[in-house]
């Protein structure tokens, strides 16, 4: 295991975020509105330069960022692509995003890339591998990653932990942080039938870096559900109810709104994330810590 | 149970269309293994196939959104992206429309396919310095055919048999979609970005060979040459002003 510094929670960053979109840059840049931080895909920076590069610095230059990668596929039996680890280190190196985050999940087969988190058996195998892949990610990047648990439809007959074990185990090995997706949990949770509330309640305070919400789709099959996580709407309440019990527990963590198909307009995104600030601002006031006045690093 | 690698193996093949379930995938309710797994499916192709629809916008509205899904379905089988970022995914997309016997009747569809390509080249081109009109005028006339002028990143030129520009322009936002006749004749365009957006020129033949000789390494009194043997009516100042004014050039080397 490599050492990395602890995670410290940036105050700064507890609060709420979205994702930056292509649609929105000229609106952010020319409104400045009063926003925690924007989350990007590095993936879709990996271009040698123009317009993303343009106006992701200049978006950089007034707020937070977080970086989050969606192709790394920590969880792939294959080594990791050095190229691909390689670009993401210079995009880490460039934008120095406050935050730094990957998936519990795989992607690549016989040396295509899906283009999709699939999902990773938890058996001891897939943990050695999937800690193997978070040390060198680490490493490479210089920081700790925080890794963020999916969203399932499948369950294997030979896996050995439940998914909150699972993830902390991989704390255990490699130090990296987690980022709890609260709409992947209760996804995960109506598509297997286990209660989402034990496992929100079994994730430590400390291991959590950074906090989704995000809306889902469902849909019926034979009189039954299965909820399918699109990022296409707004949060559900049932969500939003399992975050508030979140925060109650462990405080504000900074929270990204995930909308990423049929993506609203700006002022629909943003109402989405003061919804969520209002929920962490309520708690940070419990803990008698205010962080509205904070500078950007 | 089979290993990690067992499984992935397969499971990938299955995502990808085999009508196959991995041994040892399992689901704790009542919703069929078969409508699980194709929501993986369905998240692979459909996100891919999205992607091909930014990347190619004039060739869908040539041949229609059905069309152009099932046509990168095709596509997909031999083109799966090979590395973790989507930028640069489709680069096979012009030859393998050449190859694909259901649009044998739209001949220009590869070199539509290709301009879009060298568009999307241009817009994610790397960031360069643009070469100050003073530069070459400070440049004595007699030394000038000696010249070489490297080009900016995202300076981009094609040449095809059919009017891929006016075929182009037609189909941009705000353009009524016009009737082109494919038989009118071939078309060249440059392309370059301006102020972060790319913009597409139509230009004549010389104009490429042009921008082709430089590219390759060619001084300016070869280039020159080479355009006019392309294009008679070539318009030297014409494209120099061009090129010039929109930064298409970063620097120029006087041996
Ligand atoms: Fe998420």
């Amino acid at each position: 295991m490599t050492n990395h510094p602890a995670y410290q929670p940036d105050p700064i960053l507890a609060r709420a975020g979205v994702g930056l979109k292509a649609d929105h840059y000229k609106t952010i840049l020319n409104t400045k509105p009063d926003i925690g931080w924007f989350e990007v895909h590095p993936e879709n920076y990996m271009g040698d330069g123009g317009s993303p590069h343009a106006y992701l610095s200049a978006i950089r230059e007034d707020y937070p960022l977080s970086m989050h990668g969606v192709g790394m596929s920590l969880g792939g039996v294959d080594p990791l692509d050095d190229d691909h680890l390689s670009r993401f280190a210079s995009l880490v190196e460039r934008y120095q995003p406050a935050l730094v985050s990957e998936h519990l999940a795989w992607a690549t087969h016989r040396g295509d890339f899906l283009n999709d988190l699939l999902p990773l058996p938890l058996t001891q195998e897939a943990l050695d591998v999937m800690a193997k892949h978070v040390d060198q990610m680490q490493s490479v990047l210089k920081r700790q990653v925080l890794v963020e648990n999916p969203s399932t439809y499948l369950s294997f007959e030979a896996e050995v932990m439940e998914e909150p074990e699972f993830l902390i185990s991989l704390v255990d090995q490699t130090g990296c942080g987690l980022l709890l997706d609260v709409n992947n949990v209760f996804v995960s949770a109506c598509n297997h039938g286990f209660d989402p509330v034990a496992y929100i309640d079994a994730i430590p305070a400390e291991l959590i870096g950074e906090v989704h919400v995000a809306g889902h789709a469902v849909e019926e099959i034979n009189g039954a559900q299965l909820h399918i996580d699109d990022h296409g709407s707004a949060v559900v309440d049932d969500v939003w109810s399992l975050f508030g019990r979140l925060i109650d527990r462990v405080g504000p963590k900074p929270t990204l709104v995930e909308w990423d198909t049929n993506v609203p307009a700006w002022g629909v995104l943003k109402a989405e994330a003061d919804k969520a600030d209002v929920l962490l601002r309520q708690n940070d006031m419990v803990l008698g810590r205010r962080h509205d006045d904070v500078i950007p690093a | 149970m089979s290993s990690l690698r067992d499984f992935q193996n397969a499971f990938g093949s299955t995502v990808r269309g085999a009508p196959t379930v991995p041994a040892g995938v399992c689901a704790a309710y009542p919703i069929p293994l078969e409508r699980r797994i194709d929501v993986y499916r369905n998240n692979v192709h459909s996100s891919l196939i999205d992607s091909l629809e930014q990347a190619f916008p004039v060739v869908l509205q040539l041949v229609g959104q059905e069309f152009f899904r099932a046509t990168a379905r095709e596509y997909l089988r031999d083109h799966m992206p090979t590395c973790g970022t989507l930028v640069g995914f489709g680069d096979g997309m012009p030859e393998f429309l050449d190859a694909f016997p259901p649009v044998s009747s739209l001949p220009y569809l590869s070199d539509v396919a290709r301009l879009e390509l060298l568009w999307l080249r241009s817009y994610h081109a790397a960031d360069d310095i643009v070469l100050a009109p003073d530069e070459i005028a400070n440049v004595p006339q007699e030394c000038l055919p000696d010249v070489k002028f490297i080009l900016h990143p995202s300076l981009k030129a094609l040449q095809s048999a059919y009017p891929v520009s006016s075929i182009w322009q037609a189909h941009q936002p705000g353009h009524r979609p016009l009737a082109t006749h494919i038989g009118e004749g071939g078309e060249a365009v440059l392309l370059l970005r301006s102020n972060l957006s790319v913009v597409v020129h139509k230009v004549g033949a010389g104009t490429v060979s042009f921008v082709d000789a430089l590219r390759s390494g060619e001084p300016f009194g070869v280039a020159a040459a080479a355009a006019l043997n392309a294009e008679n009516d070539f318009d030297l100042s014409q494209i120099l002003h061009l090129l010039l004014s929109g930064g298409g050039f970063t620097r120029l080397i006087r041996s």
